[in-house]
């Protein structure tokens, strides 16, 4: 009998505290503190981003004011998931992923909608470009390798078929009437039709990651060549240039992605060999929780305060 | 049966001294209850004397003041009062009385003290319950047998209509429900919306007989579409129209829309079909993988150095050394082990050819160190435990010591072994952080050695912080790894009972 | 002849099997001995190479500032930034999960071992080895899913905010939750070994279950509970993956203070990253592993020195009385000074 008193105090107990944390008051308090978000440091999406705002002491590292507390996380889905979890957040992330997600909400910037027309049409300031960079291979020992990286990059930027995989993930491309079918290609690589076992690595962005992985499947069912396979290993913009030069803990890659331009130093690295190029654009969006719902649009000042800490409540943007 | 009688009355007499709050202090009660009944007897008294009602004779006796008999009672209620409290007084200086009242204390603090520890104990089970259930819960919806043995990678057809594919107007459909707006009139296929890593998209539920979408070929050979469109959605699907224009429909979007934009086109030049994806038949068969190699390498190890440290080793200072030198392996957190397998057995994996970065052998090696003080320790007790007299008895019959360490002293220790492998399995399944730098973050389809490849728990760890927030692919996986920490835990269990039953006391 | 034979044959015999078991006495001392530099190697290899980015220069001609790496507030993930406030946050939240988990652990086995009925006494102590076997990965799944909501409600009732509840309460309730079963288990083994007699004797003294309970039974285990401690500090200290995904990773100098906010751990810093981390961001993980094996060892030295502090007034070792402590001795000077100033 004592166990069973007992037990019903401290089920009584225990329902007390369930209920009592359960209340989360659902009303949006504007005089709470504004919860910064960004991508760690080394992300092409972070440095469009602040390179875009005017903050571009903090775009590769982590320079913050003192007394200003940054959350940084691993990815766009880590940095949707943490605003879409928490009400007073602010952040950023690539326009391909934000569409579906029904927490988050995209913010207009400078009063331009990110849209895929106002990208192409230039209106929306924040986007860049994603751009890949070719492995040197030797041509004598590695010529099925240079083949596979090559042919996934004519697949990608000259057929209908990749370029109908970029546009249903996201990617802005403008029309192009050139475009060949997978068919017209297929013939000048022969390890599309082959019967060799290859695996290519790829490395760099993780922003690029959603229109790339469905690139490699498209191409994967197109090819012949069912041993041919394109392995992923994203992880930010800023080892794409490091991964197919020198390789990162003793691993080699075939296609480096960049989220962002190469910059001087990557630059120097690369000799004539190395193909590169543009093969997307993508726009970068300031999204806020869904629950935010009086602020709708932002510009390139208050972004900059937000982030500097001199607004440091939601009452402080809203009321202006 | 008797020790449970036994059991009951015990218990009973501590429910009689646990449950009454209100400890009866007999003589205190009684003196109070002896100062009550003064009081009364003197108001009932007052009353008889003037005849009013009781609390109406308190104001005549106040106010007859010449009253003899009323001021006798009132200075004989006095009197009385004043003795009653004086016993009351000495009583509560009395030894009895704080006896008394520091049993009614004790009991009150030993219900408590029995509380706390309950709460307490209960706090801890019902964590456990509330992480295996809420795990369950999550992840059960997205366990199903596909995903054990499925692959990660999303399977992908590229189809299209045949060549010299020509639509004709009357072909019978009556199969499906005509007036439904999910159906295409002039295909003959009834689309649904499907949920995939929270956004919809189109797939197909049902085709008719007579529907040309029963003839669609893979667009790379040619060959005949015979899988089905079970399981499949569309992500992109490209129509060509009369006027030779063409229409590229994104598999994202509503039905009816799809629809429309379907039955624009008379050809399907491309259609990308895609699979859910998301098993992890790799992350398994590499863990299982795993485990068997870094077996490999610890227990001739362990079982080595345990024998030698129970059988050889006479207690030394070097002994001892050696042994608080193992012990501290144990101290060790288990991401230094990982930076030190990263830096001394990456360039050892690398002797396999094909291998970028870590694969199976160096996370064997490293997954060995970490499991050796469990290994040697167990053992090592269960080497002890042998009475002394077989093995001098073995020795005394003329069998060398190698013998007797290998036909005597090995076979008596197999509950040890067997203890310390289910305990290796255990540590195996989840350890993530070592292996995340020693073997690798790379989600594969099979286990291979030259493949910086994940194992269960590293799964978890990459899709929680990857491509999409697939929380409830990872809630599935770690069902498997509970299920399987349940079944060894319940093995160890039973290996030390029958261990315990054959001891001799 | 025949005999001579047969003891020649068995005297060869004997020989062989001599030299066979010295050439396998050796074999199992190897081993044994393999096993015990494991340790050495791994300190030896993170030392040296931890040490490297401070020593040579890398390819920019410049090596680490090693003032930098102590007195910074700051981590700068671009491999410069402090790592003293990291470790002082490592230590800090290690001691508010011992808050909780200790008291937790020590009612839970008396519970187990002393008050609970026989009959679901082996079933409760199976459920906490459970629960000490549970994979890290999955107490960082479950503060992700349950307890990060729990403490964004907790926060909002308080009025404070968290990072979407990510913060540093977070993360000290699931390194409470690991570390609890471990020094469970411990005090559960150490409580059954306590002597009967002891017991019986306070029952006889007409001391009640509970009092006996408390006042001895916990006082004799007090050792092996504190063994039990520094099995679970060494387990919180180390622990990495579950606490990366609740604790964000973020905060300067001395935020972790306040446990509403966000901070990172020697162990999550390290683990944090590790897909991006190339060059100098990989190897200064090496260098943060060095003050972690730093940070393990003297918290060992100390909390063992405490604990043969504390076994040797257990065995009964008199404190000596004509030594008078130095706090004592302060004290008389203080109350001679002030006694004579008033007069």
């Amino acid at each position: 009998m004592k166990f069973s008193k007992l037990s019903k105090l401290g089920a009584l107990a225990l329902a007390f505290a369930a209920t009592a944390c359960s209340s989360v008051s659902s009303e949006f308090d504007t005089s709470k503190a504004i919860k910064l978000y960004s991508r760690s440091a080394g992300s092409g999406t972070r440095e469009c981003f602040f390179e875009g705002i005017g903050y571009s002491e903090v775009k590769a590292e982590d320079k913050w004011e003192s007394g200003v507390t940054v959350s940084s996380v691993e990815s766009n889905a880590d940095i949707m998931s943490n605003v879409g979890g928490e009400e007073y957040a602010i952040g950023y992330c690539s326009l391909d992923s934000v569409s579906s997600v029904s927490t988050i909400k995209a913010l207009k910037f400078e009063g331009v909608e990110a849209t895929k027309e106002n990208v192409l049409n230039g209106t929306y300031k924040l986007k860049r470009n994603f751009n890949y960079v070719l492995r040197n291979y030797d041509d004598a020992a590695d010529a099925s390798k240079k083949q596979a990286c090559e042919g996934f990059i004519d697949f990608l930027t000259n057929t209908t078929e990749g370029q109908t995989v970029i546009s249903t993930n996201g990617g802005i491309i403008s029309a192009r009437t050139d475009l060949k079918s997978f068919k017209d290609i297929e013939s000048k690589y022969a390890i599309f039709t082959s019967d060799e076992q290859l695996n290519i690595d790829f490395c760099g962005s993780t922003s690029v990651e959603t229109i790339i992985k469905a690139a490699v499947e498209k191409l994967t069912s197109l090819v012949s060549n069912k041993k041919l396979t394109y392995t992923l290993n994203q992880s930010g913009s800023g080892d794409a240039v490091n991964g197919i030069t020198e390789g990162k803990n003793g691993k080699l890659f075939g296609i480096g992605f960049l989220s962002r331009e190469i910059k001087t130093d990557e630059a120097a690295k690369l000799t004539d060999d190395n193909a590169r190029g543009s093969f997307a654009i993508d726009a970068v969006v300031p999204i806020v929780n869904a629950k935010n719902t009086s602020y709708t649009e932002t510009t390139a000042e208050e972004l900059t305060k937000m982030y500097k800490g001199e607004y440091k409540v939601w009452s402080d943007v809203l009321s202006k | 049966m008797l020790r449970r009688i036994n059991y009951f009355s015990k218990l009973k007499s501590d429910l009689k001294n646990f449950n009454s709050l209100s400890f009866k202090d007999e003589k205190l009660e009684l003196l109070k209850s002896k100062k009550k009944n003064i009081k009364k007897e003197y108001y009932n008294n007052i009353a008889k004397l003037t005849n009013k009602p009781c609390k109406l004779s308190l104001f005549y006796s106040i106010f007859s003041k010449d009253n003899e008999e009323i001021n006798n009672l009132k200075n004989s209620y006095k009197v009385e009062k004043a003795n009653i409290q004086n016993d009351l007084d000495e009583y509560k200086k009395s030894f009895e009385y704080h006896k008394q009242r520091n049993l009614k204390f004790r009991s009150i603090k030993d219900l408590l003290r029995g509380f706390n520890s309950f709460f307490f104990a209960f706090l801890i089970v019902a964590l456990l319950v509330w992480i295996i259930v809420y795990i369950f819960a999550t992840g059960s919806g997205k366990l199903t047998l596909d995903k054990i043995f499925g692959n990660y990678k999303t399977e992908t057809y590229s189809l299209k209509t045949e060549n010299n594919f020509a639509l004709s107007d009357n072909l019978d459909f009556s199969d499906l429900d005509l007036s439904s707006p999910n159906v295409s009139k002039k295909w003959g296929v009834e689309f649904k919306l499907l949920s995939v890593n929270d956004k919809s998209y189109v797939a197909i539920s049902k085709v008719s007989e007579n529907s040309p979408f029963n003839y669609l070929v893979n667009i790379n050979n040619d060959e005949a579409f015979d899988r089905g469109f079970e399981g499949l959605y569309i992500s992109s699907m490209s129509v060509m129209d009369s006027n030779n224009y063409l229409n590229i429909i994104v598999g994202q979007t509503t039905v009816e829309n799809f629809i429309t934009e379907l039955d624009k086109g008379v050809e399907i030049v491309d259609s990308t079909f895609l699979g859910e994806g998301g098993g992890f038949r790799g992350s398994l068969l590499n863990t299982l993988a795993l485990i068997g190699l870094s077996l490999v390498f610890a227990f001739p190890l362990g079982v080595g150095a345990a024998i030698y440290l129970g059988v050889y080793a006479k207690e030394t200072k070097v002994t001892s050394i050696i042994r608080s030198l193992i012990d501290m392996i144990s101290g060790v957190p288990s991401i230094i082990f990982g930076l030190a397998g990263a830096l001394i057995f990456i360039p050892v994996a690398s002797l396999i050819p094909g291998t970028n970065g870590g694969n199976l052998l160096s996370g064997a090696l490293t997954m060995t160190m970490i499991l050796l003080p469990t290994i040697v320790k167990t053992v090592e007790e269960s080497i002890k435990v042998i009475p002394k007299s077989l093995t001098q008895a073995s020795l005394a019959l003329g069998a060398s010591k190698t013998e007797t360490v290998f036909k005597v002293v090995l076979p008596n220790s197999l509950p040890g072994i067997l203890t310390s492998l289910l305990l290796s399995i255990g540590r195996i399944i989840g350890e993530s952080a070592a292996l995340v730098f020693a073997m690798g973050t790379t989600i594969a389809e099979y286990a291979n050695m030259n493949g910086s490849n994940a194992t269960l728990a590293v799964h978890i760890w990459v899709i929680l912080g990857g491509d999409h927030p697939a929380y409830d692919n990872a809630c599935a996986i770690a069902i498997i790894i509970i299920i399987i920490v349940l079944i060894l835990t319940l093995l160890i269990k039973l290996i030390a009972f029958k261990m315990n039953k054959f001891k001799v006391r | 002849m025949k005999s001579n034979n047969i003891q020649q044959n068995a005297l060869k015999k004997a020989n062989f099997k001599t030299k066979i078991d010295l050439l396998v006495k050796f074999i199992f001392a190897f081993l044994a001995l393999i096993c015990a530099c494991v340790v050495i190697f791994i300190v030896i290899f993170i030392l040296v190479k931890g040490i490297q980015p401070f020593i040579i220069p890398d390819g920019s001609g410049a090596t680490q500032n090693i003032s930098d790496f102590f007195l910074n507030p700051n981590w700068l993930y671009d491999g410069t930034g402090g790592m003293s406030y990291m470790m002082l946050a490592t230590i800090y939240v290690t001691l508010l999960s011992l808050i909780i988990s200790v008291p937790t652990s020590i009612f839970c086995g008396l519970f187990i071992v002393k008050v609970c009925p026989k009959s679901i006494k082996e079933i409760l102590k199976t459920g906490v080895q459970i629960l000490a076997s549970i994979p890290s990965v999955i107490f960082g799944l479950f503060g992700m899913g349950v307890l990060k909501p729990i403490v964004k409600g907790f926060a909002n009732a308080v009025g404070m905010q968290t990072f979407g509840g990510s913060s540093v309460l977070t993360g000290v309730l699931v390194l409470a939750f690991m570390t609890i079963p471990t020094i469970t288990l411990v005090s559960i083994t150490s409580m059954e070994a306590v002597d009967i007699n002891l017991s019986k004797a306070s029952l006889a003294l007409g001391a009640s279950n509970q009092q006996t309970n408390y006042k001895i039974v916990l006082k004799a285990s007090q050792s092996g509970i504190f063994a039990g401690t520094i099995l679970g500090i060494g387990r919180a200290l180390g622990e990495a993956t579950a606490l990366q995904m609740v604790i964000g990773n973020g905060g300067v100098g001395w935020d972790f203070l306040n446990v509403f906010n966000i901070y990172r751990t020697l162990t999550t810093t390290m683990l944090a990253g590790i897909g991006e981390a190339t060059g100098i961001k990989y190897d200064i993980r090496f260098s943060l592993g060095i003050v972690l094996i730093i940070v393990i060892v003297v918290t060992n030295i100390l909390l063992n020195l405490l604990k043969n502090y504390m076994t040797r007034i257990d065995k009964g070792e008199p404190k000596d009385k004509n030594k008078i402590g130095i706090i004592k001795n302060i004290k008389i000077y203080l109350e001679a000074y002030v006694h004579a100033k008033k007069n």
